[in-house]
């Protein structure tokens, strides 16, 4: 057997955390703007305490406050949800390929994002594109949720098969949408498919900050319950622990998470499926170190993709998406071409 | 011996030149501009302002020796991205996003133009004078272009129309083997027919796929097929030959419209298509 050597958390926290405050400065220092570094940081330090100190003219400031700080932000916490998400769903479903779009709500989303921009007038889309990929989430979690279900309990298949059947009705829903679509709609559509940051507003970071907090503080209670539920169902029901209500708070708990989610920023892929394997490689399975290492790294490598997403091809942008599936994907290949023997 | 220089009198007067001549040097120093529209980009270079175009958009043409940056698509430009090139005039169509990028940038006193995409020959003339004005040029020059382009376009459409009823005219998008489009109402297509002076057999809105058939049905006197390349005709009734039983194609009247010329409405370029086709209709 091969010994995979796995890291003690006190040994991997500081250095990650130390690692996410540089990153964050990083990412507040670069851009397609040449702004001078130190000046920069000053001038965050400037906006939270009122200060005069920076040497940064109005407009630069601006850049840091209104473009850099909040898109920062926002792809730390995002990530942090997506991670998070995957990793619960990884744990309930005692399934490695879960992420938090099988339970449809990705799908849902996109769906929902989809009959906005193609169906709603352009004015109201600012606010409805972001509501109706909300909402589309929920319904369609619900959905497989309410098919899985049944006398004697949630069945896990049902709700995986149901989560594949209703992303590949809503697939057909998308397709016959950019059918219908006029050309800037159907570009529209797309960009959104692939995620963006760019469009971080005060609204965005204050929901995203209270759903990271409650998901992460409920997440973070349960963690037995999903090391238990590591053992099998039954196991963990004999434990004392009630697995149909958790299920079905872990799963509305994902749904309105990775909702969120997605409607500020589209669709981001990837970091909810690598993000946990990546931190049980590192540290096993355990769930109470699992998932907030996973909403650190995951937060970390989000905000990674962003700073590549806005510099690579400046003075344009690319999708975060783009990033995170692009570089994400191989990444993710050669560490289980590394771990294959492992994994068996 | 006294230096003349540090008498007060020529102190002040030095003072006034400098401070004169700087200002004279920030009045004529050259405009950055950014054009996210194609069609502005057009105007732009045409009133001779290719030199001070600092970015442009994905669908933007620009001869060479004008290298500005590409800034990405109009609806997707990067608020920092384009703060970088400094530019003091953004010229774009009225879609331009997303929203924070345009705050951010007018927060840094960049001054926005935005257009409408143009539909006919007197909203392409109302977006050249919104430009010229912006920039403090004159748009005559370019103005009297357009209208005499006008004027001969109105001048050969008059002369066919005397031995012809008004056409009845189809315009396809040709996507190479993926089928085609048909233009409906409010599309550039549609401006481009009623700019010939003809009917649009579309009786919807936006682009829609269309089968060879339902062409067929329509007997349009008059099949535009736009594509990037000359051949679409050609290619066209090879896959469907049934469309040269239509009127068009008994008249040899199916005819191939450079679609980059269509990508910003009734375009300078636009308009030089249209004289062209008129050329290839009274044939």
């Amino acid at each position: 057997m091969v010994v995979v050597k796995r890291w003690a958390t006190e040994v991997l926290t500081p250095p990650l955390v130390i690692g996410l405050v540089l990153l964050v400065a990083l990412s507040i220092t670069t851009g397609p703007m040449d702004l001078p570094v130190f000046p920069s940081l000053v001038a965050v330090w400037d906006g939270v305490w009122g200060s005069g100190l920076s040497s940064l003219q109005e407009y630069e400031y601006a850049v840091v406050w209104d473009l850099r700080l909040p898109r920062t932000l926002l792809a730390l916490m995002v990530g942090a949800i997506l991670a998070q998400c995957g990793a619960v769903m990884q744990g309930m479903f005692r399934n490695p390929l879960a992420d938090p779009g099988i339970i449809g709500v990705s799908s849902g989303a996109a769906l929902g994002a989809a009959i906005a921009i193609v169906l709603l007038p352009v004015a109201v889309q600012g606010v409805a594109t972001p509501l109706a990929a909300f909402v589309g989430g929920l319904l369609t979690t619900l959905f497989v949720y309410s098919l899985a279900r049944s006398g004697s309990g949630t069945s896990v298949v049902v709700l995986l098969l149901a989560g594949v059947a209703i992303t590949a009705f809503s697939t057909a829903m998308i397709g016959l949408l950019t059918y219908l679509a006029s050309d800037t709609a159907l570009r529209d559509l797309s960009l959104w498919q692939m995620g963006s940051f760019a469009a971080a507003s005060a609204t965005d970071l204050i929901l995203v900050l209270i759903t990271v907090v409650v998901i992460g503080t409920f997440f973070q209670r349960k963690a037995n319950a999903l090391n238990a539920l590591l053992l099998g169902e039954s196991e963990a029901r004999h434990l004392g622990i009630d697995v149909e209500t958790f299920k079905r708070q872990a799963i509305v708990l994902t749904a309105v998470g990775v909702g969120i989610a997605v409607s500020v920023s589209g669709i981001i892929g990837f970091v909810g499926l690598v993000v946990p394997h990546l931190v049980r490689m590192l540290v096993g399975p355990d769930h109470r170190v699992l998932l907030p290492l996973s909403g650190l790294i995951g937060g970390g490598l989000l905000l990674l993709a962003d700073m590549g997403a806005r510099t690579w091809m400046a003075p344009s942008e690319m999708p975060v998406g783009l990033v995170t599936a692009g570089l994400g994907a191989p990444f993710f290949m050669v560490l289980l071409f590394q771990r294959r023997k492992s994994l068996i | 011996m006294k230096f003349i220089a540090f008498q007060k009198p020529y102190w002040i007067l030095l003072v006034l030149i400098t401070s004169l001549m700087s200002m004279v040097a920030n009045a004529i120093e050259p405009p950055r501009i950014v054009s996210t529209d194609a069609g502005a980009t057009e105007i732009l270079l045409a009133l001779g302002q290719g030199a001070n175009l600092v970015g442009v958009d994905v669908t933007s043409k620009v001869p060479k020796p004008f290298t500005p940056e590409v800034v990405g698509y109009h609806r997707n430009l990067s608020a920092e991205g384009l703060m970088s090139l400094r530019p003091s005039n953004v010229f774009g169509s009225e879609h331009i996003g997303p929203k924070e990028a345009i705050t951010a940038l007018k927060r840094a006193n960049t001054s926005f133009l935005l257009l409408p995409s143009a539909k006919t020959p007197a909203g392409l003339i109302e977006n050249i004078e919104g430009i010229a004005s912006a920039l403090a040029l004159s748009p005559n020059t370019l103005v009297n272009q357009v209208n005499q382009r006008s004027e001969l376009l109105n001048k050969t459409l008059t002369e066919i129309t005397q031995h012809q009823n008004q056409s009845k005219i189809v315009f396809l998008l040709y996507l190479q083997g993926r089928g085609m489009q048909q233009a409906g109402e409010g599309t550039t297509g549609d401006a481009l027919i009623k700019l010939l002076n003809g009917k649009n057999l579309a009786e919807f809105k936006n682009y829609r796929a269309v089968a060879p058939e339902a062409l067929l049905s329509m007997q349009p006197d008059v099949i535009l097929v736009a594509s990037e390349s000359d051949y679409a005709p050609n290619d066209l009734l090879k896959q469907h030959p049934v469309l040269s039983h239509t009127p068009a194609g008994k008249q040899s009247k199916i005819l191939y419209v450079d679609a980059r010329s269509l990508v910003s409405g009734i375009s300078l370029s636009a308009m030089d298509e249209a004289v062209r086709l008129t050329g290839e209709l009274s044939k």
